[in-house]
């Protein structure tokens, strides 16, 4: 080992966040203690440049790995007695198998599993897939902090330093570490999502927190902005329905948490309707996907998409209902602006999720709209077109709340986009790009194709094995085995 | 493409407790699978360029316009209980639009009767994207076109080339 890196240890640049925070971090190398006071508390990893003369730079890449290694893991080991410590403290709830807040497979801090014999030894994800995860996160945390963190691993370390880029990631997690249920933190905790807010309750507060608070957010969203509920007088004949919540861990394509969702649903269940109108509306189904697209694909255009922000809440009530909050949700650290409506009745103004007709109301007003811009329905259900003069078309395809808009005429389809973000609250894409949980593709030459392999191998991969039921596991066995991590590569634009 | 089709169906049908075999059989068919994707989902802006035309020059049908197309296929019977199957797929631009895998009715080996229904069961599937197609090509539902459709039953076709009444037709070589 020649002394070259080590003179650029000393001379790495570093900003106060980095001293701060690493008292006893590794990545202190570059602050302005001494060598001598490192060495003595270290001696795994010594400063002394004389101590380098005898090694090769693989080595010393070695040992610096596995110093690294030790120190997360020491900090693992006492994460997980503090969450359990933490846990101890709580109810006792019903699912008392909760991980810790590592990701699974975690390579550094997996003392329990045995890597070598264990017959979980399969089910371990590859070390790339791994590092791409984990890399996503940081880009989702902050793309200059990941950029800094490799500028300081590009000054510190040695070029031939085959985890630089690891250890990259591991300082910038170290520096701004992710906090559970922010977008991009780990899902575990969260799954299974919970059935009720009583079960929230239950979970201690660094998974409760993040769940009450998307409970608030949805409320809020429904009583300040779109007034979904009015207080009146229960006439005679009113009953009143009671509504329940609904918790949904997303997953993003790195299987890492997109956002925690929280829903305030209708019980349909307990709601008999006073009029007798077919709740039945028609829906985009994979053959209308597969001939949009190939007809897209003979026109020569690519399909935009449009998607509803709370589509059922921007619908107006046709019937006469009133609903209940239930009365544990004060109990629930609630604004003091949003208890007033719990556990009154109210009226509804607005459709909810649940809601018998909430789809049909939906549709109906989509139809109008559509109708209204002069389009035209067609043989196959939902698939709407408008012959555009000199051979055009502007064709468009539709599921629920989600819209596939494409045209020959570029003028039309922005006319069509106005139009629809006055009636809806829509977000707008450019491109199309998931539909149908399917995956829309379009190539260098105008070809079009589609996929829903990706999603499913994400599922597959990153659904830790402990939360596998015991009768799906040697179907994931066998999955794992046969899937190299080139494969996910390979799917993947 | 068909015998991917029932293979999938076949495992689909006892994955519900699946024993070693089963696991076996499910191993074959990913590996099939991975080897040979079926590049179906692509649907191609010059469809001469796409591996379905290829394919069509190749067996000698280069007079066949490949943008819309339906095939029927009537060779394969059920490993199980020898119950004669029918499969259709329909394909524009080089790409899927339309597919079923069935057995005929009535149920039997391979009889000329359940092949002549399996190709008037993928001639109706057909018709509806006819009918699609033509509205968003034309702006016109009824307007004549015709889409040629391949099959293997030489009995089927036979059948539906003369006008004798074969309901009670027993099995015609193929």
């Amino acid at each position: 080992m020649t002394p070259k890196p080590t003179n650029e240890l000393h001379e790495g640049s570093v900003t106060p966040t980095l001293i701060d925070s690493s008292a006893s971090d590794p990545f202190s190398i570059a602050s302005n203690a001494t060598p001598q006071d490192h060495a003595s508390n270290n001696p795994v990893f010594p400063y002394d440049p004389s101590a380098y003369d005898n090694l090769t730079i693989i080595e010393f890449d070695a040992q610096f790995a596995s110093f690294i290694n030790a120190k997360l893991k020491e900090q693992s080991v006492a994460f997980q007695q503090r969450q359990q410590v933490g846990r101890r403290n709580t109810v006792d709830d019903a699912d008392d198998d909760m991980p810790a807040l590592l990701p699974p497979g975690y390579p550094l801090c997996n003392d329990s599993v045995d890597n070598n014999t264990g017959s979980d030894a399969g089910i371990v994800p590859p070390e790339e897939d791994h590092i791409a995860s984990r890399v996503g996160r940081c880009h989702r945390q902050g793309t200059s902090l990941l950029s800094y963190t490799h500028h300081v691993a590009f000054l510190v370390l040695p070029a031939q330093m085959t985890l630089r880029d690891k250890l990259a990631v591991d300082l910038a997690e170290s520096i701004d570490p992710i906090a559970a249920g922010d977008p991009g933190s780990d899902p575990t905790p969260f799954l299974p999502e919970p059935s009720g807010l009583y079960k929230v309750l239950k979970q201690p507060i660094a998974t409760r927190r993040p769940w009450i608070q998307s409970l608030v957010k949805e409320l809020r969203g429904l009583v300040k902005d779109r007034g979904a509920f009015k207080k009146e007088q229960l006439g005679p004949n009113n009953t009143v329905v009671p509504v329940k919540e609904a918790f949904k861990c997303k997953l993003d394509q790195h299987g890492n948490v997109n956002k925690l969702k929280a829903r305030i649903v209708f019980r349909g269940d307990l709601y008999t309707p006073t009029t007798d109108i077919d709740s039945w509306n028609p829906h985009a189904t994979w053959p209308s996907l597969q001939l949009y697209l190939a007809m897209c694909a003979k026109f020569g255009i690519f399909p935009s998409q449009a998607d509803s922000v709370m589509a059922y809440h921007q619908v107006n009530m046709k019937e006469r209902v009133f609903v209940q909050l239930p009365s544990n949700w004060t109990a629930a650290h609630m604004p003091d602006d949003l208890k007033p409506n719990c556990s009154v009745p109210l009226f509804l103004m607005k459709v909810l999720y649940g809601y018998t007709f909430s789809g049909k109301f939906l549709y109906e007003e989509q139809e109008e709209f559509l109708i209204s811009f002069g389009m035209q329905s067609t043989p196959m259900p939902t698939l709407w077109r408008m012959h555009l003069p000199g051979s055009g078309i502007l064709m468009v395809l539709q599921y629920s709340d989600d819209f596939l808009i494409t045209s020959t005429d570029a003028i039309i389809k922005d006319k069509f986009k106005t139009a629809l973000s006055t009636h809806f609250e829509m977000e707008w894409k450019p491109q199309a790009d998931w539909f149908l949980q399917a995956r829309i593709r379009q190539d260098a030459s105008g070809n079009i194709s589609f996929s829903e392999s990706l999603p499913v191998l994400c599922q597959l991969t990153w659904s830790g094995p402990k939360r596998i039921p015991p009768r799906l596991k040697p179907m994931l066995l066998i999955l794992r085995r046969n899937m190299d991590s080139n494969l996910l590569k390979q799917l993947a634009p | 493409m068909y015998e991917e089709l029932f293979a999938i169906r076949k495992a689909c049908k006892h994955m519900h407790l699946p024993g070693c075999l089963h696991f076996q059989a499910l191993l074959h068919l990913l590996h099939h699978l991975r080897c040979y994707s079926p590049q179906a989902l692509t649907y191609y802006r010059n469809v001469t360029k796409s591996p379905l035309a290829t394919m069509l020059q190749e067996a000698g049908h280069a007079a066949v316009d490949p943008s819309f197309i339906w095939f029927c296929n009537l060779l394969f019977g059920d490993c199980d209980d020898s119950r004669s199957t029918g499969y259709h797929v329909g394909l524009i631009q080089g790409g899927l639009i339309n597919f079923s895998s069935f057995v005929p009715n009535p149920i039997a080996a391979s009889s000329c009767e359940s092949e002549t229904n399996t190709m008037t069961v993928a001639v109706m599937a057909s018709r509806q994207s006819v009918m699609i197609y033509c509205d968003l090509l034309y702006g016109n539902q009824e307007r004549p076109s015709t889409v040629p459709m391949f099959t293997n039953s030489s009995s089927g076709i036979a059948a539906t080339r003369n006008q004798r009444v074969t309901s009670m037709s027993c099995h015609i070589a193929r």
